[in-house]
């Protein structure tokens, strides 16, 4: 804060500056409190999280920008929430920051036992070059009779974290490693609460609907792959990245075991191997787990909760399930705007 | 049979090994002794980027076209083995970018799921208009354990006299076997760069400089290739900095994120450029009885795009050899 008050006879009252608290540091904490940081000024932003990566769920996940339809988010806000993320991501892909950031581009196909419903969904003109796959590409997978071939993007999140804090800070934020065990602790400190907990909001704010999805994931060095090979059917996939191939995967709902499960593994190789033989010769780096905070759709909605004498604003945006990094951008604009809201609200003879 | 195949890279090995798989049962003894003054890792073969593609037009030459579609689908099909990466053999998609509208190249049907690309990947590269995608394959000759499978067939490399068949696939120093002055060096230099987020090859055309004069990105196993210089007629080997400068700068341009790759080494070669491929017999009547040689050298830039194709062919044409020496099966009886 400056300390240069002006030397004459009048006091000049300054705008009170809102002190905003982002809760989680996983994608969604750090792209929701990026965005308030730098299109807010007026508030400063404080990220709180007992981990940040390479501890977060985030980090587990391979990344890839992919998109599925949420039951109750009107089809054209979910369109929006992608778009905003794909256009993000390929900007920064395009761009010098791209291997520092760990976004990069990648082609690749999503394949299906039988044809879909919906040959065109939604985002298929928001990816590049979205077309069905050719009767000779299919060949690769007789079990599979449906094929969409796009690129799209993948974002790292142990690189992109790091990248996205230092975005933060730049513009002002400030981090504090803490967990934070009720929002009522942070309202002496905080005017708006911002809750991206993440799986932790099933027990932050009481949340039933939030339940964890085991994921488990082995990272191969098998540097040959370039495509991205997702079977929509089952739960198998393989996504080469900047340094390794995530392979995966495991949906186990309520599971909360974190250690990794051999027979997961075992099934995991087995289901990818079948799509890509070349994958029985490369080697297990390591294996990780995350469990994805499961919701029917994410929350991204604000209200105003009662702690100790206020209504003290808070503004959701958590539930993301395994689609957190495809979203992250998007939904932290709709949570930036409902920030905006809640500014607008605040009484202008704040506490001084 | 003794056979001598003279030449050691992609061509070499392969027709050594085309002839091996259709004649080792029916023409015994069957004896195939490599000749060559380099072996991987230093032939011409192991400095290419190993990317399968053709160049854009084949003028006519549907021999050709034919050859590489050929290679192109035995590759393919090599892909549903775990053997595919000890062949060093792997599907990568990219783009092709021309400064112009261009026609369908010869390559289309021969690569998967070809198009052309999209107003937004257009934009991506600035100063192009125009382009396809597609996903094509790429052969890493410089893993060591694929020639290594193809060196298993052959041991034998004191020179001995008395080769039945001489297989010519010398390359760029045919001429020194027997003139060709159609026969010249194509020199390319490329810098190789440790940039694992790239996952695309971009290959840049510009049809008055001429092709793989402009910019080209082609990721690999483990290092990404960039290149982009075809100079005819210069025979140097060695690695020149302004010819680095300009290739890394237009790279630079191309795929701004090249700015942050470590560039691990440079290194030159020189393709074995040629009109067309010269793959045909020649009777040659040199002392008491003539020599019987199949040439199959000048593959210029596309020598790994065409290699089966061309290592098939040779291996008809010394079963025609096979034929007219009686050497083959009936003339056992």
């Amino acid at each position: 804060m400056s300390s240069k008050a002006p030397r004459c006879g009048l006091t000049f009252s300054r705008m009170k500056t809102v002190r905003v608290a982002v809760v989680g540091a996983g994608v969604i904490g750090f792209s929701t409190a990026v965005r308030i940081a730098e299109a807010l000024p007026i508030c400063s932003v404080t990220l709180l999280a007992e981990k940040f990566s390479p501890d977060t769920t985030s980090d587990v996940a391979a990344g890839i920008v992919l998109a599925q339809e949420f039951p109750d988010i009107p089809l054209e806000r979910q369109r929006r929430w992608f778009k905003d993320g794909f256009d993000h991501f390929f900007a920064i892909a395009h761009s010098e920051d791209a291997p520092e950031a760990g976004i990069m581009m990648c082609s690749g196909c999503q394949i299906f036992r039988e044809a879909p419903a919906n040959m065109k969904p939604y985002w298929s003109d928001i990816v590049i070059g979205y077309r069905p796959m050719t009767d000779r590409e299919l060949k690769r997978f007789p079990n599979h009779k449906f094929g969409q071939a796009f690129t799209t993007l993948k974002c790292e999140c142990s690189s992109y974290l790091p990248w996205l804090e230092k975005r933060f800070r730049k513009a002002g934020g400030r981090v504090e490693q803490r967990r934070v065990n009720s929002l009522q602790e942070l309202s002496n400190d905080f005017d708006i609460i911002v809750n991206c907990t993440g799986l932790g909001s099933k027990t932050l704010v009481g949340d039933d609907q939030v339940q964890p999805i085991r994921g488990q994931v082995l990272k191969m060095d098998a540097p040959w792959l370039k495509h991205f090979i997702r079977d929509v059917d089952g739960m198998t996939y393989i996504y080469p990245g900047i340094h390794s191939v995530t392979i995966g995967g495991t949906r186990q709902v309520e599971d909360m075991r974190l250690h990794v499960d051999e027979g997961d593994s075992r099934s995991i190789l087995e289901r990818c191997s079948r799509l890509e033989p070349s994958l029985r010769k490369a080697k297990v780096l390591y294996q990780s787990v995350g469990l994805r905070p499961g919701r029917r759709s994410p929350r991204v909605e604000r209200e105003l909760v009662q702690m100790g004498g206020r209504q003290v604003p808070v503004v959701h945006n958590y539930g993301h399930g395994g689609w957190g990094v495809s979203f992250s951008w998007g939904t932290s604009m709709d949570a930036l705007e409902l920030v905006r809201q809640c500014l607008q609200e605040i009484p202008l003879q704040a506490k001084l | 049979m003794r056979v001598a195949v003279i030449g050691a890279g992609v061509i070499g090995l392969s027709t050594a090994q085309s002839i091996y798989e259709q004649f080792h049962s029916t023409v015994s003894p069957l004896t195939i002794e490599v000749y060559a003054d380099q072996f991987t890792p230093l032939t011409t073969s192991d400095g290419a980027a190993g990317f399968w593609q053709p160049y854009l037009y084949d003028k006519g030459n549907v021999r050709e076209t034919k050859w590489n579609k050929e290679t192109f689908d035995y590759l393919l099909s090599s892909l549903s083995s775990p053997e595919c990466v000890k062949m060093g053999v792997f599907l990568q998609s990219g783009y092709n970018l021309c400064t112009e509208p261009a026609p369908d190249p010869s390559f289309k049907d021969a690569v998967l799921g070809f198009r052309q690309l999209t107003e937004r990947e257009l934009q991506m590269f600035p100063g192009y208009c125009f382009g396809w995608f597609n996903t094509a394959l790429m052969v890493e000759v410089i893993h060591p354990q694929g020639l290594l499978m193809l060196h298993q067939l052959l041991f034998n490399q004191n020179l001995k006299t008395g080769a039945d068949v001489i297989i010519n696939c010398s390359g760029l120093r045919s001429g020194e076997l027997q003139p060709d002055p159609d026969l010249k060096p194509g020199r390319g230099q490329i810098v190789k760069v440790d940039a694992p987020w790239l996952k695309h090859w971009i290959i840049t055309h510009d049809f008055k400089e001429g092709v793989y004069n402009t910019p080209y990105i082609i990721p690999g196993y483990r290092l990404v290739t960039v290149g982009g210089t075809f100079q005819v007629g210069n025979w140097s080997e060695q690695n020149n900095s302004t010819d680095h400068k300009k290739i890394w700068d237009a790279a630079c341009q191309l795929e701004p994120s090249l700015k942050h790759a470590r560039i691990v080494e440079d290194w030159s070669g020189l393709r074995p450029v040629r009109g067309k491929i010269r793959l045909e017999r020649e009777t040659i009547k040199s002392g008491a009885a003539p020599v019987e040689v199949i040439h199959n050298y000048g593959h210029g830039g596309y020598g790994l795009t065409i290699h089966r194709g061309c290592a098939q062919e040779a291996a008809r044409l010394f079963g025609q050899v096979v034929e007219q020496k009686g050497k083959g099966p009936k003339a056992r009886l």
